[in-house]
């Protein structure tokens, strides 16, 4: 299970890309309201992915991008911009985002966005299904070997008559 | 200049309208609305404001109705609301309804909102009107919905001047 943290300095953004993740499947670990929460977050719990705002007083999630990719090379995070913001996700990019969503955030633009960050999660799902498909259909063939087996005894019961 | 005050908030209150009607499904009572130049304007319960800066220099302010904030809280919450969390709730979408809307609307400022910069929306607590002198104009909108009133304005220097130079970063 991914571990994120969700950093927007709105809280109802917070709240419901939370609940959003939280339905997704993954755990989220903290939210943070600016980019020097989001940088303290980060030291503390090393999630896998983070969700970003760009607009945020104190620090903005550009600048606190750089300085995350400086503690680690390796950190996943997603930018959340409005329309108009354009210049700055190309500045968050290069900064070393991973990907964007575009608000308004809906569950489906979040679950393809960190697909794309993590191709493995669409694989590893895709697995569970067919495994999930497989013991359904198995669960199927038992109640029709029971149903038979009992039509059996009934016929056995007939017989004994 | 009268014209910059009018363009702008046109902009906003044309953004708002789609946002509440098209993508939020608020029923509105009308689509049209007028620009108004009061001396005074009285605040409803929930007010955000937003500083306009970089090429322009003005505020946005945009005061709800409580039972439409309820509404457009409801509308763009993920799940159900606690009724404790129901205030903060509404304090955070009233902002970030009208940092929406704002940012959405910037490209269609003069010189396309070139070198426009906006901060972080806040709430106005206890406020109740907002009064203009001589140096100033306010410029305001009204969106009528089925359930309250929505009030736009911008608070601005009376010569409204769009600067071409960048800001400084």
């Amino acid at each position: 299970m991914l571990s994120v943290v969700v950093v927007d300095d709105s809280l109802i953004l917070r709240r419901n890309i939370s609940k959003m993740l939280v339905d997704l499947g993954y755990k989220v670990v903290a939210e943070a309201r600016d980019g020097n929460e989001a940088i303290m977050c980060y030291n503390k719990y090393s999630p896998d992915l983070m969700t970003m705002d760009i607009t945020m007083p104190d620090m903005d999630g550009i600048t606190a991008v750089r300085e995350i990719k400086k503690i680690s090379h390796a950190a996943k995070i997603i930018m959340v911009t409005s329309h108009g913001q354009e210049d700055m996700v190309i500045g968050a990019i290069k900064a070393g985002a991973s990907g964007y969503i575009l608000k308004p955030i809906t569950t489906d633009k979040l679950d393809k966005a960190i697909e794309k960050v993590f191709p493995e999660i669409k694989m590893i799902r895709n697995e569970q299904l067919q495994a999930a498909k497989e013991a359904n259909l198995d669960a199927f063939v038992d109640i029709e070997t029971n149903e038979e087996l009992e039509s059996e005894d009934d016929d056995l019961k007939v017989d004994e008559d | 200049m009268k014209e910059s005050n009018e363009h702008i908030l046109s902009s906003i209150t044309e953004r708002t309208i789609t946002l509440l009607a098209d993508e939020m499904q608020i029923e509105l009572l009308s689509r049209e609305f007028k620009l108004h130049f009061p001396n005074k304007i009285e605040l409803h319960p929930y007010t955000a404001m937003i500083g306009i800066g970089g090429t322009l220099s003005l505020m946005f302010t945009m005061s709800f109705e409580s039972n439409i904030l309820s509404d457009l809280t409801k509308a763009f919450a993920y799940g159900d609301i606690a009724a404790d969390e129901m205030k903060a709730m509404k304090e955070s979408v009233a902002c970030e309804i009208a940092n929406t809307v704002l940012g959405n609307a910037i490209p269609n400022f003069p010189n396309k909102g070139s070198g426009v910069t906006i901060t972080p929306p806040v709430m106005v607590e206890c406020g109740k009107s907002i009064s203009k002198n001589s140096a100033t104009t306010i410029t305001t909108s009204i969106i009528n919905t089925k359930n309250g009133d929505i009030t736009l304005a911008t608070i601005s220097p009376e010569n409204l001047s769009i600067t071409s130079r960048r800001p400084q970063c």
